[in-house]
């Protein structure tokens, strides 16, 4: 509890009490943060990530092969180069890694990402996607003995092995470090808005900005949506017959943005477009070589 | 006045003798502009029947390397006897061995160094600067280019931070200078071999991309991307560009990680031209040069062409 209710001395009616109730509730979800936005706000404590990490030994066999690192945002491009911008446009925070070797002297590296929020480690983690689904953390991914990856609170994780390891071996480190990190997180609101079916499982990307999505669809590079860290989307791949369309949804802060973004969409400067449409604060599109009727069935459906 | 004894005397004088013997052979990290020699290689037009660019398809990636130079009219249309040459592959990172299509194949790297040592080079060095991962070292063990390298006679070189100098770029409109590794400007022959593979960020990284590996502070070059490889571009001036296109990773570029987002592609791409090469290259993924700002701006300052209908294409199937 936030505070405490001072006792009422005095007994109201019934109807008076009830409302009274009402106004507290109400007085209540005003000030208790995350509860006037549409997304649930992470476990924002910080934590000492490079203490998540298991040491030595934890897993049977595997030592420490050097010193863990971390990175913030003046130095991640000594770490990844110029993917850096990639993470910027997830909240990214900082990342410690920590590197093992086995005594066949197999590498297997460990990434610990701190996004910014939830949606943010969930939209690294769906960015990311390349393998099939693994049971670890909120949700996983899997390149069996060679990759692992999952997000979980506002943490994206990443284990890497050089040479093929037993998956077994992903997944006890995978384990040890979730165990270690706070629970919690829902994918954002607007990836449910994906309608389910059709959807390619895994396509879905959820995004702030265009660079996430690039490789699905090119909006020509230069912002024509004008989006932003205040903007949040999501695309997903569909089958509809013998097509495989993309679908785009984007939630702009104010309908007047949306609106904007439709009749930049529209202008003809991107290619692939089969049909678009504006609801509220909501942009939606469909992209790819699909029946226009049946576009229009798949955005309305997602707008609605 | 300070009276030097005489052994100090002798210490500052060897200093001043040794920080000169590094200013001439290029080994001083000092503040210096000057001219890019490399606005002197010159980067050998086709004559005859030579093909302007090359592309050979096969499965294996020795034979259509190869196969690509044969049609170019030999390797040595490019190095000739005596000659200084360094290839510059994509050894970005140690996480995955060569079959996750993050590096260049070493392969294609043993087979160019093999046919650079046949026309008669004196010298083949390899080198990249990996920038992520334990070592330069670690990267180049991992990619299997070390190995490959060895065995065909070549050397691999770790790129020393003072050999980084900064030279005037005169045809930069986003940079007039960058510090560039003096040896790939220096050298008489620079083979430039990326693989051809998805970019979060450039979206392909192609022949021109791959250049960010001899420049020194390559973060400040992600700013006005385009715009800035193709000033790199200008005064780099490959001599040849291979790409490789053996494999190549469609997505989640360009460190990658998972086999699912690596197509076998089986193919060489090789030109005198680096953006008549990068424009082929792109093709591979559904899109043209122009797609891609730093192939489109490379083409508008005239340092190649994307127009592949206008110049004599030879494709080639090794069975």
């Amino acid at each position: 509890m936030l505070f405490k209710a001072n006792r009422l001395s005095i007994k109201l009616p019934v109807a008076s009490r009830l409302r009274s109730l009402w106004a507290v509730a109400l007085l209540l979800s005003l000030v208790i943060p995350g509860c006037t936005t549409s997304q649930p706000t992470a476990t924002l404590a910080p934590i000492d990530v490079i203490g998540i990490f298991p040491a030595a030994n934890t897993i049977p066999g595997w030592e420490l092969s050097q010193e863990g690192e971390t990175y913030n945002r003046d130095n991640l491009f000594n770490l990844v180069d110029g993917q850096a911008d990639s993470f910027f446009v997830y909240g990214f925070e900082e990342v410690a890694v920590q590197r093992y070797q086995n005594e066949a002297g197999v590498l297997l590296t460990a990434e610990i990402w701190q996004l910014a929020t939830y949606a943010d480690a969930y939209g690294l983690f769906s960015a990311a996607q390349a393998g099939s689904p693994a049971a670890i953390g909120n949700a996983g991914d899997s390149d069996p003995g060679r990759r692992l990856a999952f997000w979980q609170n506002r943490y994206f994780v990443s284990l890497h092995a050089v040479e093929p390891v037993p998956d077994e071996t992903l997944h006890a480190f995978a384990q040890a470090i979730a165990g270690m990190l706070p629970m919690g997180g829902e994918p954002p609101d607007i990836v449910g808005h994906l309608p389910t079916s059709g959807l390619v499982e895994g396509s879905s990307i959820f995004f702030h900005e265009e660079v996430s999505i690039q490789v699905d669809v090119w909006l020509g590079g230069e912002n024509l949506l004008g989006l932003s860290q205040e903007t949040n989307g999501v695309v997903g791949h569909y089958k509809v017959g013998n097509a495989t369309p993309l679908l785009m949804l984007i939630e702009y802060p104010t309908s007047s943005q949306a609106a904007e973004g439709l009749k930049a969409l529209q202008s003809g400067s991107v290619s692939g477009l089969a049909a678009s449409d504006a609801l509220g604060n909501r942009l939606g599109a469909v992209f790819g070589e699909v029946d226009p009727a049946q576009a229009q069935t798949l955005l309305q459906e997602a707008l609605k | 006045m300070t009276q030097l004894t005489r052994r100090k005397f002798l210490i500052l004088t060897g200093m001043a003798a040794v920080n000169l013997a590094l200013l001439e052979t290029g080994c001083s990290k000092q503040d210096q502009k000057t001219t890019g020699p490399a606005a002197q290689r010159q980067a050998p037009a086709p004559t005859g029947d030579q093909a302007y660019l090359a592309v050979a398809r096969g499965g294996d990636p020795d034979a259509i390397v190869k196969a690509a130079l044969s049609s170019l009219g030999g390797i040595e249309r490019f190095v000739k006897q005596g000659q200084d040459v360094i290839i510059k592959p994509n050894i970005c990172v140690d996480y995955h061995p060569p079959e996750y299509a993050a590096t260049t194949h070493p392969v294609v790297v043993g087979a160019l160094v093999t046919l650079c040592l046949g026309a008669g080079a004196k010298r083949v060095r390899v080198m990249d600067s990996p920038f992520a991962g334990i070592s330069p070292n670690a990267a180049y063990a991992a990619s299997g280019i070390e190995d490959a390298v060895k065995a065909a006679g070549g050397e691999m070189e770790v790129m020393s931070p003072i050999k980084f100098a900064k030279f005037d770029i005169p045809l930069g409109k986003s940079i007039p200078s960058w510090e560039i590794y003096r040896d790939v400007l220096e050298t008489d022959v620079l083979i430039d071999v990326p693989i051809a593979k998805n970019h979060s960020l450039a979206r392909l990284t192609l022949g021109s991309k791959n250049l960010l590996g001899v420049v020194s502070d390559p973060n400040q070059i992600h700013s006005d991307l385009g715009q800035r490889v193709a000033d790199l571009v200008s005064i780099i001036r490959p001599t040849l560009t291979v790409v490789d296109a053996y494999r190549i990773l469609m997505d989640h570029g360009p460190t990658g990680g998972s086999l699912n987002d690596v197509k076998q592609a089986n193919t060489i791409i090789a030109s005198h031209d680096i953006i008549a090469a990068d424009a082929y290259g792109a093709t591979l993924f559904g899109l043209t040069g122009a797609d891609i700002p730093y192939i489109k701006i490379g083409a508008e300052m005239g340092l190649g062409t994307l127009d592949l209908g206008a110049v004599k294409v030879e494709e080639v199937n090794v069975v």
